[in-house]
């Protein structure tokens, strides 16, 4: 059947806009900064403006958080978000600050930090130091810094691992991202484990840069297309190998997926269906009965998940929750689907800090209500975001899982024959 | 992913039956492409503009028919008590409209209305003033169109304004001073100074009549407002957002989520397995090869405005399922020449059978249903009963899942 609605799509369809203003009753930031343009205004009500001459571009459109959350809303399939981040690229400040460098560059801090952790994680976390980085750079001292590994995962991975994950007939390539490969390389171990608990060997591309979610955020487009572009051609080839790509990170699946063709304008469609969340990947194989899972017995949990941003827009959250509902000894909440304000970098900006503790405060409040120790999300900077917030310790579905299943039960329902 | 029911669109017509198969212990997912109507709602849900005549003589192809008038009453019911459990009380019932208040001042008949909306009362007219009390800036609300609409009822009608300093700054925003954002600050002591700059203007009057935005701050602002001022405070719909409408979608999505529902927003379904005359499965944007399985599926899409049907210079479609559609051939039939005449594209939309099952390549389908605005043959804006159509064909479709008749719980 012809469909006449794809056909009639400008390239940046805000003209698909009937200025039914629902995204507006969804904006986080709007909930708490009346004076933010708002979705509606800066996306495709300022695109019409923005195209006569760009000098109608709004500073307002920095406080755009970009979690689509007004793309889930909107009923007409506008690109809102989307074109905010054009504009905010196209339009916003050509040299950026130094801070917002080095925020977005998160595989060059992470690489540098990482050799030095112990000092670095120290120094952070130093009331002086983040005194003089609020002072310097405009990095709000009321935040906590994420640790930084002293060994990285793809260090871990290939000195311990890489050998024997070719022993398996079944093979998935893992898209690690920066932080599981900086901050919290025991995520990349607990796919590990669980991937080669069902009978699949994990490889790893030879040049795995950073997805860009943060470079695009902070509008350093030229960095994030070049990464993307070396990132698509390593993701080719692990499609040509045979494999699925599978993260751990709800923000880095969405980028690879999505962010490259409608912000970077880089062709991915060959390889974009095969991206998924590690989760997605999992569940699929357990809902085919391709593979089964076996759970420890004495295994006993009471969480509460948080639907990330990006999460909600892949609408991908019930991979992670199926499978964590498969383990017998858990108790799964679901916490209300909203933003915890952190939005990547945004939070640790000293101007964004109040609109960002604001804007998660809800949530917060509702995770101490429950009293939960754990909270369950798919992205690590709402983990940062939510362990400063509240008391509650946050994990990845990955890491719980790792923790829930019996290794050698799951081994034998699998036949993984010892290597 | 395998379910029960999987329902294409979460509206008040997939709400609706995704609520009644969840009451029954069915595991249903609601796959929903953005926001509802839900978010425009009046206040009201409307089921005939003439309750008392021709609801009996409706046309044989129209949902009514289909469902069967004398079926109506129970719906009714139903659809009170599905509100009332997900924490939203309506008044009113099948067979006596009552009269509600249009944003532009015109009363009009209505079927059901949330509880916190002014509804008129003929004994108003020997009971003291009523004061319209409107927000000084605030653009979408009039309070001498709604005054001049009950003075010509004969209701003594006087107007009022007030301000907050923190309302007065959302004129600032390029966003405007709109109802959801007036919403949101009325929390708090706002609530309270806002009542007490009121209880002077409103002295004596028998009813105080307000905007439609509360709901998204304090929940109880309303009757707070009421204990300050000593009369009842009811309030009247806004131009765009209906904060009512907002409230009453964010609370039925919980109660189907709290009944075991999986609701799904922004995806849509966009390819569905046929096999032997039964949809077996559909596929939606976001979740690519992975699958909905059900044994029934429900298409609750709506009309034009939120692409349940499509229209083209050429022909007009249904894209979700590529069911048979009603309509004129010819384009020029489609439109009458004046906007305000009946317009024939109005009756357009899905052709269903005796029990609400869709046609698909000539051929009915057998645990595929239509319910809501897309289903052809009612005309929502001349007949009055666009709510009707949808809650009567949702909790229809819910039976003829279920095999049996629906229970009616009955309220005090």
């Amino acid at each position: 059947m012809k469909k006449y609605e794809d056909s009639n799509v400008s390239a940046n369809n805000f003209d698909q806009c009937t200025k039914c203003t629902i995204c507006t009753v969804y904006c986080p930031m709007l909930e708490v900064n009346p004076l933010y343009p708002g979705p509606k205004q800066s996306g495709p009500d300022g695109e019409r403006y923005r195209l006569k001459e760009p000098k109608y571009y709004d500073m307002g459109l920095k406080y755009c958080l970009n979690c689509k959350r007004c793309e889930v809303a909107c009923p007409s399939g506008v690109r809102i978000g989307d074109i905010i981040a054009l504009a905010k690229a196209k339009n916003g400040r050509k040299v950026p600050k130094l801070r917002d460098v080095m925020l977005a560059n998160t595989d060059f801090v992470g690489s540098v930090a990482t050799v030095v952790a112990p000092v670095v994680n120290t120094t952070l976390g130093l009331r002086p130091v983040k005194r003089v980085m609020d002072a310097t750079m405009a990095i709000d001292h009321r935040r906590t810094f994420p640790k930084y590994a002293s060994e990285k995962f793809t260090t871990w991975f290939r000195r311990n691992m890489a050998e024997s994950q070719k022993e398996f007939a079944k093979q998935v390539c893992y898209f690690h991202g920066c932080y599981a490969n900086y901050n919290y390389p025991q995520l990349g171990k607990d796919l590990v484990k669980v991937l080669n608990a069902v009978g699949y060997g994990v490889r790893l591309m030879e040049g795995e840069r950073c997805c860009g979610v943060a470079k695009i955020a902070s509008g350093l487009i030229g960095d994030a297309t070049r990464d993307a572009r070396r990132n698509l051609s390593e993701m080719r080839k692990a499609v040509a190998e045979g494999m699925e790509i599978v993260a751990t990170s709800s923000s880095c699946t969405f980028t690879l997926r999505d962010e490259y063709d409608h912000v970077l304008g880089l062709e991915n469609g060959d390889v974009r269906d095969s991206v998924s969340l590690a989760t997605r990947f999992l569940f699929r194989l357990v809902e085919s009965g391709e593979i089964r899972l076996a759970f420890r017995e004495d295994f006993r949990m009471r969480a509460a998940y948080h639907s990330a941003c990006h999460i909600e827009k892949l609408g991908w959250g019930i991979y992670s929750t199926s499978l964590l509902k498969m383990i017998p000894g858990m108790e799964l909440i679901m916490l209300p689907s909203q933003c915890c304000g952190i939005a990547g970098t945004f939070g640790f900006k000293k101007e964004n800090y109040d609109y960002s503790q604001a804007i998660g405060r809800p949530l917060f409040d509702r995770i101490e209500e429950l009293g939960v120790e754990i909270v369950a999300t798919d992205c690590e900077t709402c983990k940062w975001q939510i362990e400063m917030s509240t008391s509650a310790k946050v994990l990845n579905p990955i890491s719980i899982l790792a923790e829930a299943i019996d290794v050698e039960k799951t081994r034998e329902l699998n036949n993984v024959i010892d290597l | 992913m395998k379910y029960d029911v999987v329902i294409a669109g979460g509206g008040l017509a997939g709400l609706m039956s995704g609520i009644a198969l969840a009451r029954e212990g069915r595991s249903v997912a609601i796959i929903s492409f953005g926001d509802s109507a839900l978010h425009f709602s009046s206040g009201s849900l409307e089921m005939w503009n003439d309750a008392e005549g021709a609801l009996n003589s409706v046309a044989a192809n129209h949902p009514y028919a289909i469902v069967g008038t004398q079926h109506l009453d129970r719906y009714s019911r139903i659809t009170k008590d599905i509100f009332a459990s997900a924490g939203e009380q309506l008044k009113g019932e099948y067979g006596c409209n009552h009269l509600r208040i249009s944003p532009v001042g015109v009363l009009k008949p209505a079927w059901l209305t949330f509880d916190d909306y002014f509804v008129f009362d003929p004994k108003m007219t020997d009971g003291g003033g009523v004061v319209v009390v409107g927000i000084d800036g605030y653009l979408d609300f009039y309070p001498d169109f709604i005054a001049d609409g009950l003075r010509r009822k004969g209701v003594e009608c006087d107007v009022a304004s007030v301000s907050l300093p923190e309302l007065e700054r959302l004129r600032e925003s390029a966003t405007e001073m709109r109802s959801v954002g007036i919403s949101r600050l009325l929390k708090g002591d706002a609530v309270e100074r806002l009542a007490h700059q009121m209880a002077p203007l409103v002295h004596g009057a028998q009813m105080v009549i307000m905007p439609a935005v509360f709901g998204l701050g304090d929940v109880d602002g309303r009757q707070r407002i009421e204990r300050v001022v000593g009369c009842p405070v009811r309030v009247a719909p806004t131009a765009s957002i209906s904060v009512a409408g907002v409230r009453a979608q964010k609370k039925l999505v919980e109660e189907f989520r709290g009944l075991g529902g999986t609701y799904i927003l922004g995806d849509k379904v966009v390819s569905c397995r046929i096999e032997d005359g039964r949809v077996v499965g559909v596929r939606s944007h976001n979740h690519g090869d992975v699958e909905f399985v059900a044994k029934d599926f429900i298409l609750a899409m709506g009309s034009f405005f939120s692409r349940g049907l499509v229209a083209t210079p050429e022909e007009i479609y249904e894209p979700t399922f590529g069911a048979a559609v009603v309509c004129a051939e010819k384009r020029e039939a489609w439109c009458a020449e004046r906007i305000l005449e009946a317009q024939p594209f109005q009756r357009y939309g899905v052709r269903v059978d005796g029990n609400l099952r869709v046609e698909i390549d000539g051929s009915v389908v057998e645990n595929l249903y239509a319910v809501g605005s897309i289903v052809a043959g009612a005309d929502a804006v001349k007949e009055g009963c666009g709510a009707g159509v949808v809650v009567a064909t949702a909790l229809m479709a819910a039976e003829q899942i279920l095999g049996k008749e629906l229970d009616v719980k009955e309220m005090n």
